[in-house]
């Protein structure tokens, strides 16, 4: 009987302690989505209100009524979908090469993967900001692709390469015997074997590429290629007064990564152990 | 015959590296030369600025040890870094341990996912949030005010006052970056057989055995490799502080990502912000081999 009662009380600690943190957590979260929904008068008030009064939807009206802001959220879809794009195909083809040709330089290179991945941003954006006004695209979509791609293209490799390890070479063997061509092989075996992989990784780069801000706020200037992040960080200098349509724009600059983190939530899963943290 | 038999065989050697390729390609343009102009930056004054910028070797260099802001930066990065690191190690394994406990399936799902949430949202968006939390009307102030711990006429300057700001934008960093750490720690709490901690209830162990002698042991891998990957990322971290703070009030919540950044983009002094980034590089090299051979020795078991 004591070890019973002892059970039920040791669970009802545990549910109250998860409940507690749960809502330490996402209050910061619930505020934001709260404060999007009221009048900006609302949102400053003694003692304040968890709730607002009547909901409203006028902040959101006025971010997707505008211009400017429906750019923003153009550009972010436009640059990450490129970046993404590029990077799954150079990406592939290397850790292809990686996981299937055993060169004694493999093991350099991977090391090189893993370190390119610790060199701060910081420290690249000086010569990115020199190249891109040499060059004459600073303040252009090549501007964040391109450099985007270089930050991103090491991780991706190595995601993919470890994916690609997990895949059985007996079974690409087994198809070269029978006579398909290396290029056959990849393309009925390899490929359809490893979507899960390349659908992490995917979601991996977009959602990099979508939170970047370093490279956005220094290498863009003017609106038209500002991306959302870049915004958010450039509005909170301009006007602070809107605060209901800042977090407006937040909850809506949010949204991809919510409706990944909802629906695609096994790839990002399988993204952790794939590449970040084993290397 | 035999001339082809050899292309065949080079093909089949080097065919690999046509896979390789492109991604080489990119990466040299991209990224190696990048790298090579800023170690040929950093030994330079007035670059970009200047038609003929000047050699100056190391002097550079010399000036850090000068310079009472990079000495401030450096410390407040090192704070900065060792409390976060810390801390979201301690919240990523306690809540980790609170989710692996026998508990309700959906009710554990919901509420990783609430768990996790933070670390769904892009730092420029969290930055903006905890502003409106932390403004002196706000949120913070206003809760501390309702339950009498804070005057709302006399409200705390969570991120204006010098001896706050450091310490709020941990606050933030420490909210956005545990889920990490929760959510790996969690993948390796479930992996551990719990037999092991029945036979060492058996043997009469208490929780806080099992927890020092079964547990830590299992997440040691793990723990090592997060702590690793952590501290690198948050010894460069620049997206908080840059928008919440610009390293400010006076250099107080200065870090050495922001001050490098501060002295290429405000001052123009591309040379010496070089060699600030090359210090937080020089940092990140330390650290990474040390991750390079932990993961070495964690493959080989």
């Amino acid at each position: 009987m004591q070890s019973n009662r002892d059970k039920v009380i040791k669970q009802f600690v545990i549910y109250l302690l998860v409940l507690i943190s749960a809502i330490i957590i996402f209050s910061p979260i619930f505020w934001m989505i709260s404060v999007s929904l009221r009048r900006n008068v609302e949102v400053f008030t003694a003692p304040p209100r968890i709730l607002p009064n009547n909901l409203y939807f006028g902040a959101y009206a006025a971010i997707l009524s505008n211009k400017i802001y429906l750019r923003y959220f153009f550009n972010s879809y436009f640059i990450s979908a490129s970046v993404t794009f590029v990077c799954i195909i150079v990406a592939s083809l290397a850790a292809y090469g990686f996981s299937r040709y055993k060169y004694k330089a493999n093991n350099y290179l991977l090391v090189f993967l893993i370190l390119a991945q610790m060199f701060p941003p910081v420290l690249l954006v000086i010569p990115y900001f020199m190249f891109t006004i040499q060059l004459n695209f600073y303040d252009t979509y090549w501007a964040l692709i391109l450099t985007y791609i270089s930050v991103l293209l090491p991780f991706s490799t190595l995601m993919l390469k470890s994916y690609f390890d997990t895949i059985p070479r007996s079974l690409e063997e087994a198809a070269m015997i029978d006579g398909c061509s290396r290029l056959q092989t990849i393309r009925m075996i390899v490929f359809p074997l490893s979507v899960p992989g390349i659908i992490a990784t995917a979601v991996y780069s977009f959602l990099q590429a979508w939170n970047e801000y370093l490279l956005a706020v220094t290498l863009t200037e003017r609106w038209e290629y500002r991306t959302v992040t870049a915004g958010v960080g450039f509005l909170v200098g301009e006007f602070t007064s809107e605060w209901n349509q800042m977090m407006a724009l937040s909850v809506l600059g949010s949204l991809p990564l919510l409706i990944v983190f909802l629906f695609a939530q096994k790839y990002m899963m399988k993204g952790l152990t794939l590449g970040s943290v084993k290397g | 015959m035999r001339i082809i038999e050899g292309m065949r065989d080079q093909v089949k050697r080097y065919g690999g590296l046509f896979f390789i390729l492109p991604a080489f390609i990119l990466s040299v343009i991209l990224f190696i030369y990048p790298i090579i102009k800023v170690i040929q930056i950093s030994f330079f004054q007035g670059v970009f600025i200047e038609a003929l910028p000047r050699f100056v070797g190391l002097q550079n260099y010399f000036r850090v040890g000068q310079d009472k802001v990079f000495l401030l930066a450096l410390r407040n990065t090192c704070v900065f870094t060792f409390v976060s690191v810390f801390a979201h190690l301690v919240i990523g394994l306690g809540l980790g341990i609170l989710l692996s406990q026998k508990i309700n399936l959906t009710f554990r799902a919901f509420f990783r996912a609430i768990f996790v949430s933070p670390w769904t949202f892009p730092t420029a968006i969290v930055a903006t949030t905890w502003l409106l939390i932390y403004h002196p009307f706000g949120v913070f102030n206003g809760l501390l005010d309702y339950v009498g711990l804070v005057k709302i006429q006399a409200p705390i300057e969570w991120l204006s006052s010098k001896s706050l700001a450091l310490w709020s934008l941990i606050i933030v960093n420490v909210w956005r970056g545990f889920p990490l750490y929760f959510l790996m720690l969690l993948a390796s709490l479930q992996a551990i057989p719990p037999q092991l901690y029945e036979a060492a209830s058996i043997d009469g162990a208490n929780s806080v055995n099992k927890f020092f002698h079964i547990t830590l042991p299992a997440l040691k891998g793990t723990i090592m490799t997060l702590i690793l990957l952590d501290s690198i990322w948050t010894f460069r971290h620049f997206d908080l502080v840059s928008i919440m703070t610009g390293g400010g009030p006076g250099y107080s919540s200065q870090l050495m990502a922001t001050y490098s950044y501060e002295n290429a983009f405000q001052k123009l002094d591309f040379g010496y912000a070089s060699v600030l980034a090359m210090i937080i590089l020089g940092f990140s090299l330390i650290v990474s081999f040390k991750y390079l051979r932990t993961s070495r020795i964690a493959d080989r078991s």
